[in-house]
C-alpha cells in the first residue's frame, strides 16, 4: 500500500539556521535511538522466550569424555576435542570413553579403509 | 592535404581532449591502483574508475550530458519521439489528459542503464543481495550490539551540521552526511532522491572510505581505547535458531516500515532477502539473490557512478569538501560507536563489551567487522572479536537505512 505520510519531524528549509539544525539533529538521532532500541527490546524478550524453551529440552548425557584421556597432554587440546567429536560420530552417540590417543606409527590403516570402502562400494562378481 | 589532415583531427576525439579530463584520468589511475594493486573495494572500485575514464573520452553513443544552468550538469536523459494519438478535454475545453505513442526513443548505452539509479531500482536490489548474504545470527544473540550501530549514526547527523555550515543545502548536506554511515547504496539511493547533481562524487568518496576502513579505523580506535579495554574478553554467543532468525527478519521490516516509511525499498529488500536465506526452502533464489543478481547490478552500479564522473562537473570545489566532509563523517561515526561501547561498559560492568568492536557500527560488512577482530587480536592474540563485530556491524546497516528513511522523510524526497 501507497503510504503518503505528511512530512514529518519539521520541514527543513532549504538554509536552515543553526537552533533548527540542532533541533533536526536531535529528532533525527532519537529516530533512529527509538527504533534500533525498539528492535533491542523485542529481541532480548524473544531471546527470553527462545531460551526458556531450550531450556526445557531433555538434555543427554555426553558419551565420551576427552578430558579424561590419559594421554591426552601430548595433544593440543584442540586435537584431543577433534578427535573425541569424530569419534562421538563415528560411533553415532554409543556410549563409550576414550582411554588413550597415540599416533600410530608405519601404520596402513587408513589406505585399509579406503580399499574397504572402495570395494564395499562395488559388488565384485 | 595538410588542411584535410587538419579536418580529419577535428573529426577525431583528440581535438576534445581537456585537460581537466586528463586529470580526471589521473584519479582514475590512482582508483584503479588503490582497488587492484591494495586490493581495497575492488569489486566496487574497478566499475567506478572504469565508469569515470569512459565519462572523460570524447565518446559517442554511451551517456548524454546536458548543462542544465552554470554549473550544474543533468546526465542519463534520453530523446523520446512522440506523436498525440487522442486527447481528452475537460468540461472548460482545457486539456485534461492525451494518450502518446512513443515513436522512437534515442540515447546512449549509459543513458538507459543509469535509469537504473535515476530509478532506485538498483541499490534496493543491491539490498537483496546484502540481505541474502547477512547473518544476523550474532546480533540476535546479543542484541544490545544494536545500540553501538545506533550510536555510529552520529557522525551522519554530525556531518549534516558541518555540511551545512559549509553553505551546502539542506538536501546536500543530508546527502554528504549518509558518507559516515558507510553504506555504498543507501548513499547513491539517498543522494539521488536529494541531490542527484553530487552523486559521483559522493559515491566516490563514500567507496573509496568504505575501503579505506583498515587505513581510517585503528588510530581512533586505538586512541580512544586502553590497553586493557582492548584486551575484554566477551561471552561467547548463543545459538540462534532458525525460528528467532526468520522471526527477527520480519520484525525488522515491520517495525522500521512503520517508523519510516520513507526506508521501505531498503529495508524491505533487505529484509526478503534474509529470510529467503534463513528459511531454508528458497536454495536456488538465495544462491541468484547472493551471485547473479548483486554480481550483475554491481557492475552497472559502478559503472553508471562512475560515468557521471565527468571533469567538469567532478572537479568542482564542491568535490573537495565533500571529500574532507565524508572523512569527518566517518571518523565521527568510528568515534561514536567507540563511545557508546564505553559507556555500555560502565553501566554494565560485569558483562563489559570490548570498545573495539563499536567501530564496527559503521556498516562496512563486514570489513568493519574483520578491523576491529584484528585490531583485538593485536593486544591479545587469543582474543576472537569477529563474531561479536558482526552485531554491531549489521545493525549499522539497519541504523543508516532508518537514518536515509528519515532524511527523506524531512525533506520529501
Amino acid at each position: 500500500m501507497n503510504c503518503t505520510a505528511p512530512i514529518l519531524f519539521a520541514e527543513l528549509s532549504a538554509r536552515p539556521g543553526l537552533a533548527e539544525t540542532l533541533k533536526f539533529q536531535a529528532t533525527g538521532l532519537v529516530v533512529v535511538f527509538g527504533a534500533l532500541a525498539l528492535i533491542w527490546v523485542l529481541l532480548e524478550i524473544m531471546g527470553a522466550i527462545f531460551r526458556q524453551r531450550s531450556a526445557h529440552k531433555i538434555v543427554l548425557p555426553a558419551p565420551s569424555s576427552a578430558a579424561a584421556c590419559p594421554d591426552s597432554d601430548e595433544f593440543p587440546a584442540g586435537v584431543v576435542a577433534a578427535i573425541a567429536a569424530a569419534v562421538h560420530i563415528t560411533l553415532r552417540g554409543q556410549p563409550h570413553q576414550i582411554t588413550s590417543i597415540k599416533a600410530s606409527k608405519n601404520s596402513s590403516n587408513w589406505a585399509a579403509e579406503g580399499r574397504r570402502e572402495h570395494f564395499s562400494s562395488h559388488r565384485v562378481r | 592535404m595538410i588542411q584535410n589532415l587538419l579536418d580529419f583531427y577535428q573529426t577525431t576525439g583528440f581535438s576534445q581532449l581537456t585537460v581537466p579530463m586528463l586529470v580526471m584520468w589521473a584519479l582514475v589511475g590512482v582508483l584503479l591502483y588503490l582497488a587492484i594493486a591494495k586490493g581495497f573495494e575492488p569489486l566496487l572500485l574497478v566499475p567506478i574508475a572504469f565508469g569515470a575514464l569512459l565519462a572523460n573520452l570524447p565518446t559517442r553513443g554511451m551517456i548524454t550530458v546536458e548543462e542544465t544552468s552554470p554549473g550544474q550538469y543533468q546526465s542519463a536523459t534520453f530523446e523520446m519521439e512522440t506523436e498525440v494519438v487522442e486527447t481528452h478535454r475537460g468540461a472548460d475545453g482545457e486539456i485534461a489528459g492525451q494518450k502518446i505513442r512513443v515513436i522512437k526513443v534515442e540515447g546512449g548505452l549509459y543513458d538507459f542503464l543509469s535509469q537504473g539509479i535515476k530509478l532506485e531500482l538498483i541499490p534496493p536490489l543491491i539490498f537483496l543481495g546484502v540481505g541474502a548474504l547477512t547473518d544476523f545470527g550474532p546480533l540476535i544473540a546479543m542484541p544490545r550490539t544494536l545500540l553501538l550501530g545506533a550510536a555510529a549514526q552520529a557522525g551522519l547527523f554530525i556531518t549534516f551540521l558541518s555540511s551545512s555550515l559549509l553553505g551546502f543545502t539542506s538536501k546536500q548536506a543530508a546527502s554528504i552526511a549518509i558518507i559516515g554511515g558507510a553504506d555504498g547504496p543507501t548513499a547513491i539511493f539517498l543522494s539521488n532522491k536529494l541531490a542527484p547533481e553530487l552523486l559521483g562524487a559522493i559515491a566516490v568518496a563514500a567507496y573509496t572510505y568504505m575501503s579505506l576502513v583498515p587505513l581510517i579505523q585503528p588510530p581512533i580506535m586505538r586512541l580512544l581505547t586502553t590497553d586493557k579495554e582492548r584486551k575484554i574478553r566477551m561471552k561467547s554467543l548463543r545459538p540462534v535458531s532458525k525460528l528467532e532468525k526468520l522471526i527477527f527478519s520480519l520484525m525488522v521490516m515491520i517495525i522500521c516500515v512503520l517508523l519510516v516509511p520513507d526506508a521501505t525499498a531498503l529495508i524491505a529488500m533487505l529484509m526478503l532477502g534474509n529470510f529467503l536465506r534463513e528459511c531454508g526452502v528458497t536454495e536456488r533464489l538465495v544462491k541468484s539473490a547472493q551471485n547473479e543478481i548483486i554480481n550483475v547490478l554491481t557492475i552497472f552500479l559502478g559503472t553508471s557512478v562512475g560515468i557521471t564522473m565527468s571533469a567538469q562537473s567532478f572537479l568542482a570545489p564542491a568535490t573537495m569538501k565533500i571529500v574532507l566532509l565524508g572523512v569527518v563523517a566517518f571518523s565521527i561515526s568510528t568515534a561514536s560507536g567507540v563511545l557508546m561501547a564505553k559507556v555500555m561498559n560502565l553501566v554494565t560492568p560485569k558483562n563489559p563489551v570490548n570498545p573495539l568492536i563499536g567501530s564496527a557500527g559503521v556498516s562496512a560488512v563486514p570489513m568493519a567487522a574483520r578491523v576491529s577482530h584484528n585490531e583485538g587480536q593485536k593486544y591479545d592474540s587469543g582474543n576472537y572479536l569477529l563474531m561479536h563485530a558482526m552485531g554491531p556491524n549489521v545493525a549499522g546497516v539497519i541504523g543508516t537505512a532508518i537514518a536515509a528513511g528519515y532524511f527523506i522523510s524531512a525533506f520529501g524526497g
